[in-house]
C-alpha cells in the first residue's frame, strides 16, 4: 500500500510540474526519491543516501519522507540517525515504518521502548512473517527484564540521555529510563525523570508535555513553579 | 575508506542542476564529517559534469588513500605524536578521525577519542575496529578505576607477595581465596599519574595468610613523543594474617624508545623493605632491580615481549643477599574483537652471599610461567581467567617449592572524561 501511495505521489508531482509550470523548470524530487526507492531496493543504501538527502533538501519533499530515510539509515547501521529521523517524523503511522522503529529501539538497546512498539504492531496486526519477528523481539525483552533491573540501569539511561545534545533523542532514553523505573519496587529518581522529560518535550512542542507538567506544577516540588509557566505557555 | 569510489569518472550526460543538488548534499555531509556520503554524492555530481565535485572528490579520495593518511599513521607508529597530529588536522576522512581518536586515547582523553569515533564508525570499513576501540576509550580518561572480583586455588599460598623464601620450606598446602581488588589513577596533568591499587584475599582456611595490600604510586611521566620518560616512586603497606606485615619505598626511573615495529627500553629502581615482624627482620633490606626490555610489534594482534634482567638483593642477614640474573620472553594477542591471550615464561639464576649452616652455598634456577585470558563481557566488564606456575631448584633442599595459581575473575573498568 505504501509503494501504492509514493507511486501516486510521484506521478502527482510529476503531473504538476509538467503540467502547469511546462518542462522548462520540473522539480527533481520525484526522480530522486524513485532512484532512492530503487537504490534502496537494490541494496545500495549509501546510494539511497545520497538521494533521499537530495530529497529532503528539497522544498517539496514529501511529508513521509521518513518511510525510507529512516530504514536507509537503519541499514547503514547508522541507528541514532535513523530514530531522529523515526522520532521527527509527522506523516501518518505506517506498519513497516513502525517496524523499522522498533527495530532500531532494540538495536539502540532501548528495550522497552523496543518491546511496547512491537506489542503495539501485533495489536495492530501484522502479516505472519513479520508478526512472529514481532514475537520473537517481544519474548526476548521479556526474557531479558525477567527478574527485576537494578536502579542502576535507570541512572545508566538517564545519564546516556543527559549526554545526547538531540532533544528527541535524549527524550527517547528518558522515555526508556522512566519504563523500566516502572518496573521497580521503589522507584528512586521518578521526579527527575518526569521533569526532564516534561522539558525536552516542551522544546520539541510535543504534546506530551502536558500529562506530564501537570502534576509537577500541582505537587509544589521544587519545579513547581516553573512547571505552572511552561503550563501557562502550552498551546 | 573511500577507495571504491575513487576509481576514474566517466562523465555522462551533463545535468548542472541534478549535478548542483548531488554536490550540496555532498558538502552537507562532509559538513558533519560524513566523508563516504559525501564521496558518494561528489561521484554522483561528477559523473553528471560538475568539475568541483569532481576535485572534492578527488580531494577526499587522496586524503584517504593516503599518503597523507598513511604518512601519518606512521608518525603514531614512531611515537611522533605531535607531529602526527598536524598532519591528521589537515584531513577530515573516517582513518583521520580513527587515528586521532588513538591519539586521544595515548593522551588519556577518553571522551575526545570516543567524539572522533563516533565519527569513524560511520564509515563501514572502519565501523569493527572502531567498536573495539570505543569499548577501551569508555574505559580511559584522566581518571579510571577497575575493580576486580574473583578467587584463586592455590598450592603454595605460603608463598605470599614479598614473602622471604622460609614460606617454601613448609610443606605446601592448597587453599582456595576470595580476592577484591582496586586499582585507581587519576591524571591532574598529562605528566602527573597518581595511583592507587588495594588487594584483598580471604583463604578459605589458612586464615593466617589472609592478605592486603596497599600500593600507592605517584609518576611523573614524558609520553609526548617517541621517548618516554618515567620517574616513580611507589609506597607499599602490606598486611598478612592480620598483622602489620611489610613498608616498602621504590623509586624507578624507566625510558622507552618507540622505534616502529620495535619498542626498546631500560629501567632501574631501587626498593627499600622494612619487614614489620620479628620473624622476617633478617630480611630486611633493599633490592636494585636493572631491566632491559624489547617488544616487537609482530602483527597488529601479536605483540612479541623479551626482557634480559638482574638484581642485588641485601638483606640483614647476608645468607638471603644475592645477584640475580634472568630473561621473560611474553607473547600478547588479540585474536578476537573481544578476546586477549597474553602469556609469558621467565627463568632467572640467584648466587647468595653467605653460606648456610652446613657451609654450602646457595644458587637458585628459577622457572615461572603465565597465561591469561581476558573477555571483554560489555563495555565496562572483562572476564578474566589466568594460571601462573612456579618451580625453585635449590642448592639447599629447603628452598625447593613449587606452586600453581589458578585464578578467575570479573573486572568493571570505567574511565573519563
Amino acid at each position: 500500500m505504501r509503494a501504492l501511495g509514493v507511486a501516486i505521489f510521484v506521478i502527482g508531482l510529476c503531473a504538476s510540474a509538467y503540467g502547469e509550470g511546462g518542462p522548462a523548470s520540473p522539480s527533481s524530487t520525484p526522480r530522486h526519491l524513485l532512484a532512492g526507492v530503487r537504490a534502496f531496493k537494490a541494496a545500495h543504501y549509501e546510494e539511497a543516501l545520497v538521494e533521499l538527502r537530495v530529497v529532503a533538501r528539497a522544498k517539496d519533499a514529501p511529508d513521509d519522507l521518513a518511510f525510507y530515510l529512516g530504514p536507509t539509515l537503519y541499514k547503514l547501521g547508522r541507528y541514532q540517525e535513523a530514530l531522529g529521523v523515526f522520532l521527527g517524523s509527522h506523516a501518518e503511522r505506517d506498519t513497516l515504518t513502525d517496524f523499522y522503529l522498533a527495530q532500531t529501539y532494540y538495536r539502540l538497546a532501548l528495550y522497552r521502548s523496543a518491546r511496547a512498539a512491537f506489542a503495539d504492531l501485533r495489536t495492530r496486526g501484522l502479516g505472519p512473517a513479520l508478526d512472529g519477528a514481532a514475537a520473537r523481539y517481544v519474548d526476548e525483552v521479556d526474557r531479558g527484564y525477567a527478574k527485576i533491573p537494578e536502579p542502576v540501569v535507570v541512572d545508566v539511561y538517564i545519564a546516556q540521555a543527559f549526554a545526547l545534545s538531540d532533544g528527541r533523542l535524549a527524550a527517547a532514553y528518558l522515555e526508556e529510563a522512566r519504563q523500566i523505573e516502572e518496573l521497580l519496587p521503589e522507584p528512586h529518581r521518578r521526579d527527575e525523570i518526569a521533569w526532564e522529560l516534561a522539558r525536552r518535550y516542551v522544546a520539541l512542542g510535543d504534546a506530551r508535555a502536558r500529562a506530564l507538567l501537570e502534576p509537577i506544577a500541582a505537587g509544589g516540588g521544587p519545579h513547581a513553579t516553573e512547571a505552572a509557566d511552561m503550563l501557562a505557555k502550552l498551546p | 575508506m573511500i577507495a571504491d569510489l575513487c576509481t576514474p569518472i566517466v562523465v555522462a550526460s551533463p545535468d548542472a542542476a541534478d549535478a548542483a543538488e548531488y554536490a550540496a548534499a555532498g558538502d552537507e555531509a562532509r559538513a558533519v564529517g560524513d566523508v563516504r556520503i559525501a564521496a558518494v554524492a561528489y561521484r554522483k555530481a561528477a559523473v553528471l559534469g560538475d568539475k568541483r565535485a569532481a576535485q572534492k572528490l578527488v580531494e577526499l579520495c587522496s586524503h584517504d588513500t593516503e599518503p597523507a593518511l598513511q604518512g601519518a599513521v606512521g608518525l603514531i607508529a614512531r611515537g611522533e605524536i605531535d607531529e602526527a597530529q598536524a598532519a591528521l588536522a589537515q584531513l577530515d576522512t573516517p582513518g583521520a578521525h580513527f587515528f586521532r581518536a588513538v591519539i586521544a586515547l595515548r593522551h588519556h582523553e577518553g571522551g575526545q577519542a570516543e567524539r572522533e569515533l563516533e565519527i569513524a564508525a560511520r564509515d563501514p570499513a572502519y565501523a569493527p575496529a572502531t567498536e573495539t576501540m570505543l569499548r577501551i576509550a569508555r574505559r580511559s580518561g584522566r581518571v579510571e578505576a577497575m575493580l576486580f572480583a574473583g578467587g584463586e586455588v592455590d598450592t603454595n599460598p605460603q608463598l605470599v607477595p614479598d614473602t622471604p623464601p622460609t614460606g617454601a620450606t613448609a610443606t605446601p598446602t592448597t587453599d582456595e581465596n576470595g580476592q577484591l581488588a582496586m586499582t585507581a589513577v587519576g591524571r591532574p596533568w598529562e605528566w602527573l599519574a597518581i595511583r592507587n591499587a588495594v588487594v584483598w584475599r580471604k583463604q578459605r582456611t589458612l586464615h593466617e595468610f589472609d592478605y592486603f595490600g596497599e600500593n600507592a604510586q605517584v609518576a611523573l611521566e614524558d609520553d609526548r613523543g617517541p621517548d618516554h620518560f618515567a620517574i616513580r616512586y611507589d609506597f607499599d603497606y602490606d598486611v598478612l594474617g592480620g598483622a602489620s606485615y611489610l613498608i616498602a619505598h621504590r623509586g624507578t626511573i624507566a625510558y622507552r624508545r618507540e622505534l616502529g615495529t620495535w619498542d626498546v627500553g631500560a629501567s632501574y629502581a631501587i626498593r627499600a623493605r622494612d619487614f614489620r615482624r620479628e620473624t622476617e627482620a633478617a630480611f630486611d633490606g633493599s633490592v636494585q632491580t636493572g631491566e632491559l626490555a624489547a617488544t616487537l610489534h609482530a602483527t597488529t594482534t601479536l605483540d612479541v615481549d623479551a626482557k634480559l634482567f638482574g638484581w642485588r638483593e641485601h638483606t640483614d642477614d647476608p645468607l638471603f643477599s644475592d645477584w640475580t640474573s634472568g630473561a621473560q620472553i611474553g607473547l600478547r594477542s588479540r585474536p578476537r574483537d573481544r578476546l586477549r591471550l597474553a602469556a609469558s615464561a621467565a627463568t632467572w639464576y640467584s648466587i647468595y652471599d653467605g653460606l648456610d649452616p652446613n657451609g654450602d652455598q646457595r644458587r637458585d634456577l628459577h622457572g615461572e610461567g603465565n597465561g591469561e585470558v581476558e573477555v571483554d563481557v560489555a563495555d565496562n566488564v572483562l572476564a578474566v581467567a589466568a594460571v601462573t606456575a612456579a618451580v625453585n631448584e635449590s642448592t639447599i633442599d629447603d628452598f625447593d617449592y613449587v606452586k600453581l595459581v589458578v585464578r578467575i575473575g570479573l573486572a568493571f573498568a570505567i574511565g573519563g572524561p
